[in-house]
């Protein structure tokens, strides 16, 4: 019992969608997922929500239901879509029963990344809380879109399936979010 | 992609779990996953060919390990642990 099936190289070198099959007989195989999609999961619910400790229980729940529903993943579609549309829906739950659309200022993230991109050390802490704020006083729809396109580099075929939205409606939304964020950003530089 | 689009990226890419939280809830996972592998469960697996039964007892479990994360989650609330 739990002795991996196969090794943890073979693992490493597995699609999500060969791993993802293999859950319910291998825990070794959910262990990968998990290092893979941790902090992208993460990072997604926690650009929705206002501070560490909401969405640290948000993403514990995300990871309970992948695991829990392990057996209804079909592989025509790709697990990163799967298992985003799950953060989707967690986000959704508790956002209808916080009834909270706006992301106070106390929110900053308090851990972050200790080894940056070059990109990164060159944006100061006062121009990344700015941005923070910006992307947090988007309404909810824009800024999953934005954290979705920007974080994952979804396109936007695979943002309408995670969300359930047309096309039309997350080009719609994208476009918006871009415009106030272009214009807030560059109001604040001039 | 703009400066601004740029910015934006690397914004919402800074924050990083803590691994303290995240390490225990990987055990706690593990845990959850273990009790469809109880020999009854197998069985049925092997006699029906499907994973159902894996993922209703797994749905049952959820009951347990969700308990056992909330534990966690007051640790982890009491201590702060970074």
């Amino acid at each position: 019992m739990g002795v991996s099936v196969i090794t943890v190289d073979l693992l490493a070198d597995a699609t999500d969608e060969a791993l993802a099959a293999l859950v319910t007989e291998d825990f070794e195989a959910f262990a990968e997922l998990y290092g893979r999609y941790l902090c992208p999961v993460y990072r997604f619910v926690r650009s929705q929500t206002p501070d560490d400790t909401t969405a640290e229980d948000i993403t514990a729940h995300v990871f309970f239901k992948a695991i829990s529903s392990a057996g209804t993943f079909r592989a025509e579609g790709s697990y990163r879509s799967w298992i985003f549309r799950i953060a989707h829906n967690e986000i959704y739950s508790w956002r209808n029963g916080e009834a909270r659309s706006v992301v106070g200022l106390e929110e900053l993230p308090e851990s972050v990344d200790p080894t940056p991109s070059p990109v990164a050390q060159a944006i100061t802490q006062e121009d990344r809380g700015m941005v923070w704020r910006k992307v947090a006083e988007l309404p909810p729809a824009q800024r999953e879109v934005v954290a979705l396109r920007y974080l994952q580099d979804l396109d936007v075929e695979e943002i309408s399936g995670i969300t359930g939205r047309s096309r039309g409606a997350v080009r719609i939304l994208l476009h918006r979010a871009r415009l106030k964020l272009r214009h807030s950003m560059e109001g604040d530089v001039e | 992609m703009e400066v601004f689009e740029t910015k934006v990226q690397e914004s919402l890419a800074r924050p990083v779990p803590r691994a303290a939280f995240f390490d225990e809830l990987l055990v706690a996972l593990r845990e959850m996953w273990e009790i469809p592998m109880l020999p009854e469960a197998h069985d049925t697996r092997a006699h029906n060919g499907l994973i159902m039964a894996g993922s209703v007892a797994a749905a049952a479990a959820g009951v347990g390990a969700a308990g056992a994360w909330y534990g966690l989650r007051k640790r982890h609330r009491r201590g702060s642990v970074a």
